[in-house]
């Protein structure tokens, strides 16, 4: 058994456990995407990091216990990083969610990235609303392809349409994501315009939205 | 002799300032509002019809479903879009409850400290913890049963142009049922106190009202205006009574029906419909006696929030297990509408016309506190003059004075949207 310390409480684990299962044992939590317990531990997507004494960033789920260790969880810069880490993810993760399997609140991607704060993932990763459910299916002009998340979907969780409240998902392969989703269901793009023009008003990418759809349309891409 | 009180007036919605001038014999009284302009009339033209609530919602965050449904209303007029009674029905229930929500914050909050001699909610906090405790739990628990209803506890998101986006599940009902039950006993101690109060005494010298005429019972969604005159006509040809009229001191507009000054809200509406409510243990009876008195606003209120949250509960028990039909097919068309409400401080009159593509093209929304604002003033005036005539102090006018213009409970923000300046374009 080895003894170690999880922000600043003691806790003592068998000798082969790893940070992770400490932090566990003391009752921490830290979020962790690529780890699989007994299976997966090859520490590839870092969002589980946490500081050892002396200022060291380590992903726990690969680190090993050692006796007297000094771990902290969710210290300033552990957050700092975290968040980096976040975006990174996002930034290199092919974000559609408009046609995922993941989405009604099961993704952990969008858990991590309200929890930081970290935008780009539209309304539809937590729409409630799928399959046949979809107001989009029923050719209601509901912004969710295009939207932030982090509303919880209230809106379409009453079967209400999203009315771009939270302003424009903002890299544009998620907003040409979005476009595709409308042309998919055939929803006029005016309408789509007019209703993003209520909060968006003079944004650009009221603009953008059009001109993207006029390129995929017209390309024949999609 | 000369007398001058100029005072904001704090516990209303917005910023409103009371100014009261006497020089000879003649008291002047001025209802004057420094809100800024919020041009909503403007910001409707040009979008879609079923935009046009969405974004008139957000015209009074107190009173946003009123505003909402009354838009709604409009539209649905102009479209001619025929609903479903029980859509009707639950509509109805989710107004009643903002008013009950309304009335309850406006009489503990805002009313009720006057009367107990304290100056505000703090004060008031350490004097009677009991009372404000009892005003958080009943705002909370019609906040509750709002939010089922309209989904959220501001601006709804369960009513498309059409009808209801989603029925509600017979559990959930008698969970708000459960809520209500609740609430109602704190509401009848409520009641029990502003009913028990010792208002101060005037009489109305202009007792003119109007109000929409409920087709049944009290509260209901109709399409008739009744005037104290005796006068019943449509909304439709609201214009031809109200006229809207722009003063150069203030920034809200003023009204006149038939030429006259009148006044909207729930003492109106007891005036007028007061015999349909049950009669809680002989309440209605003494409450409609005081109604000549415009401080009555209040006791009026106490009564209709027994209503609103008894009735509510009694139609939320007979809906039945399927209270849901898919919102309607709108065929869009040229059209003009009138949407008329009771809102909880008294008559919204909501009036678009839409054109062939569905889009807006004209609008002219009156708030409730806009056609009540010069009643006030001349309220005022009377109750200056009378406290002056029996010498009172420049602090006793304010006072009361105050007390009079909160027992109309204006909403400023809502009153400013509507002023059309000089050089503006309206078309």
């Amino acid at each position: 058994m080895v003894k170690l310390y999880i922000n600043n409480k003691e806790v003592q684990v068998e000798a082969a456990s790893t940070l992770l299962d400490a932090i566990v044992r003391a009752g921490f939590k830290v979020p962790t995407l690529c780890y699989l317990k007994d299976m997966f531990n090859e520490a590839t997507c870092r969002v589980c990091i946490v500081e050892l004494s002396g200022g060291r960033l380590v992903p726990s789920c690969s680190y090993p216990a050692s006796e007297g260790l000094r771990v902290l969880t969710d210290s300033e810069r552990v957050l700092k990083y975290r968040r980096a880490i976040v975006e990174m993810i996002l930034a290199s993760h092919k974000i559609k969610c408009q046609s995922c399997s993941m989405k009604g609140g099961y993704c952990q991607l969008l858990k991590l990235s309200k929890e930081f704060g970290v935008e780009g993932i539209p309304v539809c990763a937590e729409c409630p609303l799928y399959g046949s459910e979809c107001l989009l299916n029923l050719g209601i002009a509901c912004l969710g392809p295009v939207t932030i998340a982090g509303c919880d979907a209230i809106c379409t969780k009453e079967r209400s349409p999203c009315i771009g409240c939270r302003g424009p998902a903002s890299p544009d392969d998620v907003l040409e994501e979005g476009i595709k989703t409308f042309i998919k269901y055939k929803i006029n793009i005016d309408e789509v315009v007019g209703i993003s023009e209520l909060f968006w008003g003079s944004n650009p990418l009221t603009q953008t939205i059009r001109k993207l759809f006029t390129n995929l349309h017209e390309g024949g891409r999609v | 002799m000369s007398i001058k009180v100029d005072f904001k007036v704090d516990k209303v919605f917005g910023h409103l300032e009371l100014q009261i001038d006497l020089h000879g014999d003649e008291v002047k009284t001025r209802f004057v509002s420094s809100e800024d302009l919020r041009y909503f009339e403007h910001m409707v033209v040009g979008r879609k019809y079923y935009e046009v609530p969405y974004i008139v919602s957000r015209i009074c965050g107190a009173c946003s479903i009123s505003h909402f449904l009354t838009s709604v209303n409009a539209v649905e007029n102009a479209l001619n879009v025929e609903l479903d009674e029980e859509v009707i029905t639950l509509k109805e229930v989710m107004h009643k409850l903002e008013i009950a929500q309304n009335t309850a914050v406006h009489l503990y909050f805002l009313a009720l400290p006057d009367y107990l001699k304290v100056r505000n909610l703090s004060e008031l906090m350490s004097a009677k913890p009991d009372i404000v405790k009892s005003a958080m739990m009943l705002n909370s628990l019609t906040l509750q049963a709002v939010n089922v209803l309209a989904g959220r506890i501001v601006n709804p998101l369960t009513y498309r142009v059409g009808g209801f986006t989603r029925g509600i599940p017979k559990e959930t009902i008698d969970r708000v049922i459960k809520t209500l039950d609740r609430a109602e006993k704190l509401a009848e101690a409520l009641s029990d106190l502003i009913l028990g109060l010792d208002l101060p005494r005037l009489s109305d010298s202009e007792l003119n009202y109007l109000t929409a005429d409920p087709p049944t019972e009290y509260l209901t969604i109709g399409d008739y205006l009744v005037g104290s005159d005796g006068s019943r006509f449509r909304g439709m040809d609201y214009m031809q009574f109200i006229s809207e009229e722009i003063s150069d001191y203030s920034t809200t507009k003023y009204c006149r029906y038939r030429g006259r000054v009148f006044f909207v809200g729930p003492r109106a509406r007891l005036l007028a419909f007061g015999e349909r409510l049950p009669d809680y243990a002989g309440l209605i009876y003494d409450v409609r006696k005081e109604l000549h008195n415009p401080f009555s606003n209040l006791k009026a209120k106490a009564v209709e929030l027994l209503y609103c949250i008894s009735n509510s509960k009694a139609v939320l028990g007979g809906l039945k297990e399927k209270n849901f039909s898919a919102p309607k097919e709108v065929r869009v068309r040229r059209g003009e509408g009138v949407g008329i409400m009771e809102a909880p401080r008294g008559l919204l009159i909501h009036h678009y016309v839409i054109n062939d593509d569905g889009v807006v093209e004209r609008s002219n929304i009156i708030t409730p506190t806009v056609m009540f604002s010069k009643h006030v003033e001349v309220a005022a005036k009377t109750l200056s003059e009378e406290l002056i005539n029996n010498g009172a102090s420049l602090n006793e006018i304010e006072l009361k004075a105050a007390m009079l213009v909160r027992a109309y409970d204006p909403c400023l923000p809502c009153s400013v949207h509507l002023i059309v300046k000089e050089g503006d374009s309206r078309e």
